[in-house]
This record gives C-alpha cells, sequence and structure tokens, in this order.
C-alpha cells in the first residue's frame, strides 16, 4: 500500500489544473520564517529538510489511511501537515488541510481523495519554492561573508 | 540574526524541559527556540505520545512541559488532564492552533501556567514562556503552603474563640467528642503551643507562705537601702 502511494505520486504530473506553477507562499516566507524564530541559515536548512520529508510522509499516510478507510488517521495527518504548512507560510495548502481534516472529522469521506490530490499537488509546488528560497537565501548569505 | 537569550538574573539555571509533539517539525522549531536559552539554559527531552511523557515523568526529573494538545494516542484537553495527574510540581505551557484557542483557555483554567499558539512561535517568546511558567509555578506552590498554614491558624483561632465548657472547679475543659482534660493540655493539642509551669504569685503566698513572706522582707529591705 505504501509502495502504491509513493508510485502514484512519483508518476503523477504536479502542476496544477491551470497548468502553471502559482504563488504557492509569499516570496519572502524563508526570510520571514528565519527573521521570526530568530535562527541561523544551518538551522533554518534543517527545519527545511524536516519540512521536504515530514510533508509528504503525511501525505501517504493520508491517502493509505483513507484506502483503509481509516479516517481518524487521514484526518491527524492532515492536521499536522496544516501545522507544517502555516510554518511556512503556505496558506492554500494550509486551507486544502482545513477542508480535508474538517471532512474527516465530520466522517465524510468523499471529497477527501479529490482533496488529498489538491494538497499533494500544492505541496509539491510549496516544495518547490521553498527549496528555491532556500537556495536564494544561501548564496546571499555566501556572497554576504565573502 | 541569531539570538541568544541571555538574562544574568537566571544565571546558573538549567530547567528540564519535556517537549511532548508527534510531528517533527514542529518539535523541531520548539527544540530549536529553547535551544538558544542560556541564561537560563534548557535541557530538552523530546517524546512523541502522551504514554511516553507520562512514564518520563514519573522520574520526576522534569521542571517544565511543552505539550501539543493533539497526540496520537490523546486528543484535546484530556491529554492535559492525563498529564497533570502525573506532572507533580513541573510547570505546564500548551502548544495549540489558533483554531483550538478554547481548549487553551481550558487548559490554563484547568492549572496550564500558559499556551502559546504555534503559529505564534518566534524570537525568545517561548523562551520567557517556559521560563516564567516555572517560576510562577513555583511561585503558587509556595503560596498554596502559605494558605495552608492560614488556614490552620484560622481554625486554631476559630477553635479557642468558641464557649469552652470548664469545669468550675478542677478547671478541667470538655471538648466537642465530650472528654474532659487539663486546660493546658487541651490547648496544647488544639493550637499546638507549649506550656512551661510556675507559680503566680497569689498561689505562691498560699502554698509557702514563709518563703513567701521571708522573699518579700528581703526585697523590701533591699529597696530601702
Amino acid at each position: 500500500m505504501l509502495f502504491n502511494s509513493f508510485y502514484k505520486w512519483l508518476m503523477t504530473d504536479t502542476t496544477n489544473s491551470n497548468g502553471d506553477q502559482g504563488q504557492a507562499l509569499p516570496a519572502d516566507a524563508l526570510e520571514q520564517l528565519r527573521s521570526n524564530l530568530g535562527c541561523s541559515m544551518e538551522d533554518l536548512g534543517g527545519l527545511v529538510s524536516i519540512f521536504q520529508r515530514n510533508a509528504r510522509e503525511r501525505v501517504v499516510e493520508a491517502f493509505d489511511a483513507l484506502g483503509r478507510a481509516d479516517l481518524q488517521t487521514a484526518g491527524r495527518a492532515v492536521h499536522s501537515l496544516k501545522s507544517n504548512a502555516r510554518t511556512f507560510s503556505a496558506a492554500d495548502l494550509a486551507s486544502l488541510c482545513v477542508k480535508a481534516e474538517a471532512a474527516a472529522r465530520a466522517g465524510d469521506s468523499e471529497p477527501i481523495g479529490g482533496l488529498l490530490e489538491q494538497i499533494r499537488v500544492e505541496l509539491e509546488q510549496v516544495l518547490a519554492a521553498v527549496a528555491r528560497q532556500l537556495e536564494s537565501l544561501q548564496r546571499s548569505a555566501g556572497g554576504g561573508s565573502s | 540574526m541569531e539570538q541568544a537569550i541571555d538574562n544574568p538574573h537566571y544565571e546558573d539555571w538549567t530547567i528540564q524541559v519535556l517537549v511532548v509533539e508527534d510531528d517533527d517539525l514542529d518539535a523541531a522549531v520548539v527544540e530549536n527556540l529553547l535551544s538558544r536559552g542560556k541564561h537560563p539554559a534548557f535541557e530538552l527531552t523530546r517524546t512523541r505520545s502522551l504514554e511516553e511523557a507520562l512514564v518520563i515523568l514519573g522520574g520526576g526529573q522534569i521542571d517544565a512541559v511543552v505539550l501539543d494538545l493533539g497526540l496520537p494516542d490523546s486528543q484535546g484537553i484530556q491529554s492535559f488532564r492525563s498529564l497533570t495527574e502525573k506532572v507533580g510540581d513541573a510547570a505546564v505551557v500548551v502548544v495549540t492552533h489558533l483554531e483550538d484557542v478554547n481548549l487553551a483557555f481550558q487548559a490554563v483554567k484547568e492549572g496550564a501556567q500558559d499556551y502559546l499558539f504555534k503559529g505564534d512561535l518566534r524570537g525568545d517568546l517561548l523562551v520567557r514562556a517556559v521560563a516564567y511558567a516555572v517560576e510562577r509555578k513555583k511561585i503558587n506552590k509556595k503560596l498554596a503552603s502559605t494558605i495552608g498554614e492560614l488556614q490552620r491558624a484560622l481554625n486554631e483561632v476559630d477553635l479557642l474563640g468558641r464557649l469552652l465548657p470548664i469545669c468550675a472547679e478542677c478547671k478541667k475543659v470538655r471538648d466537642d467528642k465530650g472528654y474532659w482534660s487539663q486546660v493546658e493540655e487541651y490547648i496544647g493539642t488544639h493550637t499546638g503551643a507549649d506550656f512551661s509551669h510556675s507559680l503566680c504569685p497569689d498561689c505562691f503566698r498560699e502554698m509557702y507562705p514563709q518563703v513567701y513572706y521571708r522573699h518579700q522582707s528581703g526585697e523590701e529591705g533591699q529597696g530601702d537601702e
């Protein structure tokens, strides 16, 4: 089941329905996060790594739980992903998670599959944007110190 | 950019913190913020479930708990209630989502020292929240102890303020269970006061008149000189 979910992930196009890469998070999201937490570039890189791994695991977990009709576990997975999304100011991703979590809590499995698919697509865009912003910040920090 | 929380008032103070958080990213944010505390410094232990947390709290070494209310084995206010049964003297700071504000308030009403929203964790906010929560918990404990002492004192005052039945002849006092005891025994039992026995001048004169009058005449003689 877990392998099937990963396979499905890898094989699916992650561009949104318009076929473009929308604004998945504010342009200064990572800079803002670093400023708010007061953390170093190294620490920020560590948080991004955890987010990249954690968020994908939560989506796979939610898909698998839905396949077993285990809405409680699916709801917990999107609840956790919602928290991660908010940490990185990914408002659209968080909003999708809120909807999926509410449906799971209400025991309504019908919309969850579609929402998880949207979450999966949105997450990949968020992760791409996070990676770009981190690279940009690291470049700036490296340039500033030389 | 990197901030070191450094308050000389808290020098030589290390706070043992248990972080109860199942999400790796949320836990990493909390650990990152607390790891920058210098004075006070924080030693962190992390658990992912309430069950693990209860085991660690049983060891009695924890000063503060940073508690996520949404855990795999416990949800909402029940997480806090289960924890409080074993938390002992440790302060609890609840960390939750903005939409769970009612839960956070409820936890504070039931004894949590503070709550923070996950989206608001920044700078030294968490460091101060945890340090002050530990201070408040200590003060509350001291306050509760003082209130207990005052209550006991008030009970004694109340006891002595009542009408006491006393024997007109032997001066024994009757307690609320009907037993008669010496007045010093009664007061000693109910107030903790100690008695040292002596003789007042009138009894002294009645019991030992020769000694009394010799003593009196000696004092007068000395006073005339």
